[in-house]
C-alpha cells in the first residue's frame, strides 16, 4: 500500500493512493485408506463401481489466487476564498487466475469532477 | 473509492459549524456551499466484485452537493445533501436548540452486488470403468441465467434529544431507526430422489428492520468528590420481509433405476412429493429489551465502578419460537496505588430458548417390497418424532482480571486473567459433557523511549471441551461398511449412527505470540513493524498454524509532501479431518 500528499503551493492539495493485494490459497489432495482388505473384496470390480468415487480433483475446488489493485489520485485548488476545483481518477481491478463457482473479475475507471462555491 | 474521494472534498471544503459555546462569542453566522459536478464510470466484465458497494454504471452523470448551515447565540443547524446516482445518495439535519434540545436525522442510500453461482459445480455424476458419465447424478439448472442480484439498501435514523436544564448531564431521548432492503437474490433449492435436482431462482427481497428506542440518563454528584449515572434504555425492534416466498416443483419420488424404475417404490421415505412449495422463506420476528446502567466514580478512593443489566426477549412470527436472554455485568477498576492500575470484572448471562416438538408426515410405500408400511413400521430402530432441544439454552459465567504496572518512566507491564464457563442446558459438546471451560492468560511488555515503542505480547488460551459435534465423523481406522441392497441393506439413519469421532475447528490449546515496534528515525520519517504468530490444535486431529508480519515506511521530506508505504504478508496452515457424504452419507 502507498499513500501520498503533497501541497506544492498554498492552494493545491494533490493526493495519490495505491494498494495491491495478493491472495493465494490450496488445499491438499483428499486420499482415503484402501478399505479393500477390511471388506474382503474389491468394490471396483464387484459389481459397486459405482461406489468407486473419484476425488482426484475436489481439493481444487479449493484452489484461490487473487490479485487486486485499487489506485486513486485526486486533486484540489483553491480558485478563491469562495471557490475550489478538486478532480480525482480511480482505478479498480480484481482478477481471479483460479475460479470455482464463476469469474468474478473486473476493472473500472472512474473519473469525478467538482466545483464547490460558498455562498456567505 | 472514487465515491470516497467527493464525498472528502465535499467535507474538507464544508466549513463545520461552530460549537455552541463558541458561537456565543463569534454571534450569528449562515452559509450555503453547493458542489456540482460530474462523474464518469468505465467497467470492463464483472462490476459486482470490484464495485460490490458502489453504483458503477458507464457513462457521465451529473452530481451534487449542498450544505447549509446557520448559527446563533446558543444554537445552530446544518443541512447536508449528497446525490451521486438514484440508489447512492444522502442527506441529514443537525439541529441544536440552546443546547436543550438537540435533533440528529440522516437518511441515506446505497447499493450492495450479491454473487449469482451458476450451479454447474453441481454435475456429479457416476462413471464407468473407462471414466464415461453414465449417467448425471445431480442435475442443475439456473432458470434465471441473466439475473443480477442486488440489494437496495436505505437507512432513516432520528435521534431526538432532551438535555434537563435542571439536572447538568442528564438527558431524555427517543432514537428511530429504519432499515429497507428491497432487491433481489439468488434462491436455490434441493430435491432428491427420483430428480436429485438443483434448481436456481430469482427471489424478490422486500425487507425492513424497525428500531424504536427511548432512554434517559440520569447524573448526579460532581468532579471533585465523584458522580455516578444511571441509564435506561428500552428497544423496540421488528423485522419483516414481505417478498413473495419462490416456489420449488418437487417430483413425485419414482424409482430412478433397477427393476421398479417409474414406481413409487421410495415414496414412505419422503416427507412430501408431487407438489409445488415455497422456500427460502424469511420469518417476521420481534425483539424487546431492556438495558439498564450505572457508571460512578469515587475519587477519594480512586475507583470507577460500572454495572448494566439486560433483558431481552424475541420471537420468531412464523414458528412462535422465543428466547429469553438475562446478563448482568459489573467491572471495578481502582488506580489508588501509584503506578498500578487493577480492575475486575464479572459477567453472567442466561439464555432460555424454546424446544421444538419435531413431528413428521409418515406416508405408505405405494409399490415395491414394502408397500402399505410406514418408514418406522419397517424399521422399527428409526423413530421420526423427537423433541428438539436447544442448543442456544445455557448459562455463561466470565470473570477478568487485568493489572497494569510502571516499571519506569520508560516501561510498563501489563497481565490479565480471563476465566468464561459455559455450560449449556442440553447440547453435550462430549459424551455426557455440557460444559465448555475457557481460561486465557495474557502479558504484555510496553517500551517507550525518545522516539522508540516497541510492545511484545504472549497470550495462552486452554480450553476444555471447546463447542464441537461428537458424531460428526466415522473413526478413519474402524470398519467402513458398504450401504448393500436398497431395502435389505444398511440405511441412512444406520450410517449416521455409525459416526462416533468428534470434530470442532476450535482449538483447546492456543498460543500467541504478538509484536510490533514504531521508530520514530527523525520528525519526518518512521518506520513500524509488526508480527503475530498462532499456534492452535485440539485432541480431534485439527491444528492450525499462522504467521503475519508487516513493515510500514511515513516519509516526509517536507511540510508540503508525505508518502506511506506499507507491506503485509499472511500465511496461514490448517489440517484437520473431514468427513465426506458421497451420496449414500
Amino acid at each position: 500500500m502507498l499513500t501520498a500528499n503533497y501541497k506544492p503551493a498554498a492552494k493545491w492539495d494533490i493526493s495519490l493512493s495505491g494498494t495491491y493485494t495478493y491472495s493465494q490459497a490450496e488445499m491438499d489432495m483428499i486420499t482415503f485408506d484402501n478399505i479393500n482388505g477390511q471388506l474382503g473384496f474389491d468394490p471396483a470390480t464387484n459389481g459397486m463401481s459405482m461406489y468407486d468415487y473419484n476425488l482426484s480433483k475436489v481439493h481444487t475446488y479449493s484452489d484461490l489466487e487473487i490479485q487486486q489493485w485499487d489506485v486513486s489520485f485526486g486533486v484540489t485548488y483553491q480558485v478563491s476564498t469562495k471557490t475550489s476545483l478538486s478532480a480525482g481518477i480511480n482505478y479498480m481491478s480484481y482478477d481471479e487466475d483460479e475460479q470455482y463457482l464463476a469469474d468474478e473479475s473486473g476493472s473500472a475507471y472512474s473519473g469525478v469532477v467538482n466545483l464547490a462555491y460558498w455562498f456567505r | 473509492m472514487l465515491h470516497l474521494i467527493t464525498l472528502i472534498a465535499f467535507v474538507i471544503c464544508s466549513p463545520y459549524p461552530l460549537p455552541a459555546q463558541e458561537t456565543e462569542k463569534a454571534g450569528s453566522a449562515f452559509g450555503i456551499e453547493i458542489t456540482p459536478g460530474f462523474h464518469g464510470t468505465d467497467v470492463k466484465d464483472y462490476k459486482g466484485k470490484i464495485g460490490e458497494y458502489e453504483f458503477l454504471k458507464d457513462g457521465i452523470r451529473p452530481d451534487l452537493g449542498i450544505n447549509i448551515y446557520g448559527t446563533t447565540k446558543g444554537s445552530f443547524f446544518r443541512l447536508q445533501g449528497l446525490y451521486y446516482e438514484d440508489e447512492d445518495f444522502a442527506v441529514s439535519a443537525d439541529i441544536d436548540v440552546q443546547r436543550i434540545l438537540r435533533e440528529e436525522f440522516s437518511y441515506f442510500r446505497m447499493p450492495h452486488f450479491l454473487e449469482h453461482d451458476p450451479i454447474k459445480n453441481l454435475a456429479a455424476c457416476w462413471c464407468s470403468a473407462t471414466g464415461v458419465p453414465v449417467p448425471a447424478v445431480t442435475e442443475y439448472e439456473d432458470l434465471d441465467p441473466r439475473g443480477e442480484y442486488y440489494i437496495k439498501y436505505s437507512r432513516l435514523e432520528s435521534k431526538t434529544t432532551y438535555r434537563l436544564p435542571f439536572l447538568p448531564g442528564s438527558q431524555i431521548y427517543v432514537d428511530y431507526r429504519k432499515e429497507f432492503r428491497k432487491g433481489h437474490r439468488q434462491a436455490i433449492s434441493l430435491s432428491k430422489c427420483s430428480s436429485c435436482h438443483a434448481v436456481s431462482r430469482d427471489r424478490t427481497i422486500d425487507e425492513y428492520t424497525e428500531d424504536i428506542s427511548p432512554g434517559f440518563k440520569a447524573k448526579f454528584g460532581n468532579a471533585e468528590s465523584g458522580w455516578i449515572t444511571l441509564t435506561y434504555n428500552y428497544l423496540k425492534r421488528h423485522f419483516g420481509e414481505t417478498g413473495n416466498d419462490p416456489i420449488a416443483t418437487y417430483d413425485q419420488a419414482l424409482a430412478p433405476g433397477g427393476a421398479s424404475v417409474g414406481k413409487p417404490v421410495f415414496s414412505n421415505r419422503v416427507q412430501y412429493d408431487n407438489i409445488n412449495l415455497p422456500y427460502s422463506v424469511a420469518p417476521s420476528s420481534e425483539k424487546d429489551s431492556h438495558v439498564i446502567k450505572a457508571h460512578g466514580q469515587l475519587n477519594k478512593v480512586a475507583t470507577d465502578v460500572f454495572a448494566s443489566y439486560v433483558n431481552t426477549s424475541a420471537e420468531n412470527m412464523h414458528t412462535d419460537n422465543e428466547y429469553d436472554l438475562n446478563s448482568f455485568i459489573g467491572r471495578i477498576t481502582n488506580t489508588l496505588l501509584p503506578g498500578l492500575t487493577v480492575a475486575g470484572t464479572f459477567r453472567w448471562m442466561e439464555i432460555d430458548n424454546d424446544n421444538v416438538p419435531v413431528t413428521v408426515n409418515e406416508p405408505v410405500a405405494l409399490a415395491g417390497p414394502q408397500v402399505g408400511q410406514t418408514y418406522s413400521q419397517v424399521y422399527p430402530d428409526f423413530d421420526p418424532v423427537y423433541n428438539r432441544l436447544s442448543a442456544l439454552s445455557r448459562k455463561v459465567y466470565e470473570t477478568e482480571f487485568t493489572a497494569k504496572y510502571r516499571l519506569s518512566k520508560k516501561m510498563s507491564l501489563n497481565g490479565k486473567f480471563e476465566w468464561r464457563s459455559t455450560d449449556r442446558d442440553y447440547y453435550q459438546v462430549e459424551s455426557g459433557e455440557t460444559t465448555t471451560n475457557e481460561y486465557m492468560g495474557n502479558i504484555g511488555l510496553y517500551y517507550r523511549h525518545s522516539g522508540f515503542y516497541g510492545r511484545l505480547a504472549y497470550t495462552h488460551d486452554s480450553t476444555s471441551d471447546p463447542f464441537a459435534n461428537p458424531r460428526a465423523a466415522c473413526n478413519p481406522s474402524g470398519i467402513n461398511p458398504t450401504p448393500g441392497n436398497t431395502f435389505t441393506g444398511i440405511q441412512y439413519f444406520q450410517l449416521y449412527d455409525m459416526r462416533r469421532l468428534t470434530l470442532t475447528n476450535l482449538p483447546d490449546n492456543k498460543d500467541e505470540v504478538t509484536a510490533s515496534v514504531t521508530w520514530s528515525i527523525s520528525p519526518s520519517i518512521s518506520l513500524s513493524g509488526y508480527y503475530r504468530y498462532i499456534n492452535e490444535s485440539n485432541d480431534f486431529d485439527w491444528d492450525q498454524e499462522s504467521h503475519m508480519p508487516s513493515v510500514s515506511l511515513f516519509f516526509s521530506p517536507s511540510p508540503k509532501f508525505n508518502w506511506t508505504l506499507s507491506y503485509l504478508y499472511n500465511y496461514q496452515k490448517t489440517d484437520s479431518l473431514i468427513c465426506m457424504s458421497v451420496f449414500d452419507g
